[in-house]
């Protein structure tokens, strides 16, 4: 009880209370631009906390990964044109409520159905992040090795695209974490001679590179000079509570859905969002009006993207293992700020948890009223053409790189990144798996190397621990899911025949 | 906007192409005697995760490689573009080039000078003409951004000629 008052006394500042604000508000800004997102969004703010106490910033930094997932279902709703792609389910009913002349009413089911899912998952991650946590105390460096292997391996296999690309993204990742100054012996490692390589590559400019630059580049190529026109005026009607209470299933099916989505490594929001939609779909009894314009499938995108975040923060805060682009940046921008997450922080830092936790639920809540009262400026914010502002992304990205740690070396990385990012895009390759794999290069090489210590050179050692043993056969179960499903439904089919 | 599978398959033979060469070549420098004392097993140990990672990409590759050219010829989706799209390209890799001046001067000329012509001529090139609103912008946000970052942040921004000229750099 203690902490928890001691929590929200850390929270109930100035500081506290001002970051908490221009977090939703700047994170719903970011989330409602298309092409934006959750990750720049965070790599855009990061510098912003450089200035701050660590506590006032953490809650800065989840606000706006609260609130951005949320943001993207403004112009999904206005524009038909999802701000991230959490939220291009919500295209599919959301712009035809704005066509029929309801997108106020659109603005208030998704607001609220957002609020719903991530004040669920909340729920969720107190309870199940602090169990968790106790069950990894056990683990060592080996099985902690095996459990980053499995988490690499999902997270290449559910890629959009292929699971080699996906793998490739992840090593290249895993890769670039190894460049600098071994921590076991203090060589340097791929520096070639250039003093400012021995301290290796900053996760923040990789990120904006990858993301926001490599956006610039294809904003670019597409040349968006135009405006956005609205189909219709825009204000926002928060539905009563009947209403509300005739879909409350609809909301908590949601709700569960990204919530469990949320905490499997890699999966993340959209997989959730369209999950939940194709569930909607089957079991709302309004399930023939879905496409249409139906309040049902609003609820379904949202209240589950949204849910997604607490769930995703289970993983990241018990076992330090993110589960998607966005708690990746939070993983480094955490570490950055002194606190690092894993099994630790909950026995050595109970003041900070609760501290997230009451974040995150303050956050959002204070969405709502973000939501009710900024309808009429975003829609001013969204006909901003891309033309405008794609050099402002750029020169906040540059700044982000730069102040990281004030060396010049990380904005050529950022430019360099930026292309490599756009290259792996028109490729097929998806960008997530590559700051993942960064974010878990070093625990992924410090249980390798701890565990050979260990085993005296015996890798196959390993194999004595069960937990190792489980997350490996889950992981050769992944990698084989292609040729046993098949098989599966081969013998499915000659059941039938 | 059309996607032109061909283009894609050529981007990723070329991605396939790429890694694999790149990931050979620091291989092959990981073995040039910096990483490596008979006397000192963990001098190898340095190097034995990168080692692992870039084999891995190098096996990655060939099979990228190896499916692109004896699969069914699909290659898997990237950015959905119009590949064809010339003026696109000029674009594109007038931004790339804009953006890296703007990244090499931000040294010499410090940031706010760098950014108020990087976002002009980047608003210009993506296809903005309302020239007054972007001349505006471009001195307005590096300004404010400066502001932010240097005044209330306190955090440091290269200055630049501009800053030494007036005396504050």
């Amino acid at each position: 009880m203690s902490s928890l008052i001691e929590s929200l006394s850390l929270i109930f500042t100035i500081q506290g209370l001002l970051a908490l604000f221009l977090g939703v508000t700047l994170g719903t800004f970011v989330g409602a631009m298309p092409g934006l997102g959750t990750v720049v969004a965070l790599a855009m703010m990061l510098p912003l906390t450089f200035a701050i106490d660590s506590g006032p910033a953490i809650v800065l930094l989840l606000s706006v990964y609260v609130s951005s997932v949320y943001g993207g279902s403004i112009s999904a709703i206005l524009i038909n044109v999802p701000g991230t792609p959490q939220s291009a389910a919500t295209v599919l009913d959301g712009y035809p409520m704005t066509r029929e002349g309801r997108a106020d009413l659109a603005l208030g089911w998704t607001t609220g159905a957002s609020v719903f899912g991530g004040i669920f998952s909340v729920i969720i991650l107190v309870v199940a992040a602090p169990t968790l946590a106790k069950v990894a105390v056990n683990f060592g460096s080996i099985e902690i090795l095996a459990l980053i292997i499995f988490s690499m391996t999902t997270i290449a296999w559910v890629s959009k695209g292929n699971t080699i690309k996906g793998l490739m993204a992840a090593c290249l990742g895993l890769f670039l974490s190894t460049v600098g100054q071994d921590n076991f012996t203090g060589s340097a490692r791929f520096d070639y001679g250039y003093f400012p390589l021995t301290g290796g590559f900053h996760v923040i400019p990789i990120l904006v590179g990858v993301f926001a630059l490599s956006e610039v580049f294809h904003q670019a190529f597409v040349g968006s000079g135009s405006r956005i026109e609205f189909a219709g005026k825009v204000g926002f009607t928060f539905p009563s509570l009947g209403e509300w209470m005739t879909r409350k299933k609809q909301l908590l099916r949601a709700s569960v859905i990204g919530s469990f989505i949320g905490v499997l490594p890699g999966v993340g929001a959209v997989t959730a969002a369209f999950v939940s939609y194709a569930d909607g779909k089957r079991s709302s009894p309004n399930s023939e009006k879905f496409g249409t314009g139906e309040p049902d499938g609003v609820i379904a995108s949202e209240a589950s993207n949204n849910a997604v975040t607490g769930g995703a923060l289970v993983p990241t805060l018990a076992l330090g293992i993110p589960g998607d682009g966005g708690t990746a940046v939070l993983i480094g921008a955490l570490i950055i700020h002194g606190v690092t997450p894993g099994v630790r922080l909950y026995i050595d830092e109970p003041v900070l948890v609760n501290m997230i936790f009451m974040a995150l639920l303050l956050a959002n809540v204070l969405m709502l009223f973000v939501g009710a009262f900024s309808a009429q400026i975003f829609t001013r914010i969204l006909k901003m053409p891309a033309s405008i502002l794609m050099p402002i992304v750029m020169m906040l990205s540059m700044i982000g790189a730069f102040t990281v740690r004030g060396s010049m070396l990380d904005v050529y990385v950022a430019v360099l990144a930026g292309v490599v990012g756009l290259f792996m895009r028109y490729s097929g390759f998806q960008l997530a798996p590559i700051v993942i794999g960064y974010v878990l290069g070093q625990p992924f090489e410090e249980g390798l190397r701890r565990g050979l210590l260990l085993t005296g050179d015996q890798p196959w050692r390993f194999f004595e621990s069960p937990i190792f043993c489980l997350f490996i056969g889950l992981t050769v179960l992944v990698l084989t899911s292609p040729a046993w499903t098949k098989l599966l439904a081969r013998k499915a089919s000659q059941n039938a025949q | 906007m059309d996607q032109h599978p061909k283009a894609n398959i050529h981007s990723e033979r070329i991605a396939g192409t790429v890694v694999g060469l790149v990931a050979a070549v620091l291989l092959f420098t990981t073995f040039n005697g910096n990483y490596f004392t008979l006397d000192d097993p963990d001098e190898v140990r340095t190097v034995l995760v990168p080692r692992i990672l870039l084999l891995l990409l190098i096996l990655f590759s060939l099979i990228l490689l190896a499916r692109n050219a004896f699969g069914d010829g699909k290659a898997t989706a990237g950015e959905v573009i119009n590949w064809t799209d010339g003026a696109g390209w000029t674009r594109m890799a007038a931004t790339v080039v804009i953006t890296a001046a703007v990244a090499a001067s931000l040294k010499f000329v410090g940031l706010y000078l760098a950014m108020v012509a990087g976002i002009f001529l980047i608003g210009a090139v993506i296809g903005f003409r309302r020239w007054i609103i972007l001349g505006f912008v471009s001195f307005v946000a590096p300004a404010l951004a400066w502001y932010v970052i240097v005044e209330i942040a306190e955090l440091t921004l290269p200055g630049g000629a501009l800053l030494k000229l007036t005396g504050l750099g």
